[in-house]
């Protein structure tokens, strides 16, 4: 083998390796960026809790204050229907009953 | 009875009512009252609850007819417990309810205690234990009283009294269009009141506190709620 091509085949050797240097370089740093984002998105995950009836409300919410009117249109008046069950074996007397 | 609707105001008063007696055997008065029907139909010992059950579901066999805006005041007079577990009662009810064909109910009742004082003129076969279960609900409760209380009179009025009192209610216009997928949260004085007496009418924007909530006119009642406007 000449001088001339050992060097060159050296200096090839020199320029594999660095290639190959730089590729497990790129590829340990998209790795470690990748596993990076995905911890950081399952800690946001994990951290990340429903909002409470009080933060929920709190947030957008109005909060007003209404005055109860002496205007009695306010106060409805109530509908109710009112039925009456009478067991007819209760052992109330008659005049009770009645 | 007389007593009992005179606590009540036809019309413009208090409560627009109606009252239903259902039983037999019973000489009812007779009272020319158009808000007033006297149901001729068997309640057995322990079937109470089964018989509301059925009229509430074919409301319409009988001259007055149940109104969907109406509260239904279920008054039992027994002196027997109910042959139906009281939670499957409730479920009924709330099952009526979800499906919108039933509105509030509230179950009162002139039953046994254990305290009741037996006598010669009232004798119990057993307390009514189911009525008790229901009347204690929060949402469904309503008055259960002695029978053999002496002074019926005394029943009636207190009875008469707790029907005003829940149904009598207070209603409060809000400003901004009410948003129906987020809480709301009304408070008197500082203090929250239970969303059970909260009801919220979204046609009229409108909070409505039940009669169990006290106000006064005057009183500054907080709203928190999301609008949608």
């Amino acid at each position: 083998m000449k001088l001339n091509e050992i060097t060159y085949r050296r200096s090839f050797l020199s320029f594999i390796d660095i290639k190959h240097a730089y590729i497990i370089l790129i590829f340990l740093t998209l790795t470690f960026v990748s596993a990076c984002n995905e911890a950081n998105f399952k800690g946001e995950q994990g951290n990340k809790k429903p909002l409470s009836e009080d933060q929920r409300i709190g947030n957008a919410s109005i909060v007003e204050e209404v005055t109860v009117s002496l205007n009695k249109v306010e106060e409805a008046n109530g509908v109710a229907d009112i039925i009456f069950l009478f067991d007819t074996s209760s052992s109330m007397d008659s005049e009770r009953k009645n | 009875m007389a007593l009992f609707l005179s606590k009540f105001r036809d019309g413009s008063g208090i409560i627009d009512y109606q009252v239903i007696m259902i039983g037999r055997e019973f000489i009812f008065p007779d009272i020319a009252n158009g808000r007033y029907e006297i149901v001729d139909r068997l309640v057995d010992s322990h079937d109470a609850l089964s018989v509301l059950k059925d009229f509430l579901q074919n409301p319409n066999l009988n001259r007055l007819k149940l109104r969907p805006e109406a509260v239904k005041e279920v008054v039992i007079v027994s002196d027997d417990n109910a042959d139906m577990h009281p939670r499957d009662f409730e479920a009924w009810i709330r099952g009526q309810q979800n499906s919108g064909s039933l509105g509030r109910v509230h179950i009162n009742g002139f039953v046994g205690l254990p305290q009741s004082q037996q006598n010669s003129w009232c004798k119990i076969s057993s307390p009514g234990s189911a009525y008790s279960d229901l009347a204690a609900d929060p949402i469904i409760g309503g008055l259960l009283q002695d029978l053999c209380t002496e002074d019926w009179s005394q029943l009636v009025t207190s009875l008469a009294d707790q029907i005003i009192v829940s149904n009598v209610t207070t209603e409060l216009a809000l400003n901004k269009k009410i948003d129906p997928s987020a809480p709301i949260k009304v408070f008197i004085d500082g203090r929250q009141v239970p969303p059970a007496h909260t009801m919220i009418n979204y046609e009229r924007n409108m909070i409505v506190l039940d009669g169990t909530v006290k106000t006064r006119p005057g009183d500054k009642v907080s709203v928190k709620y999301n609008s949608i406007d």
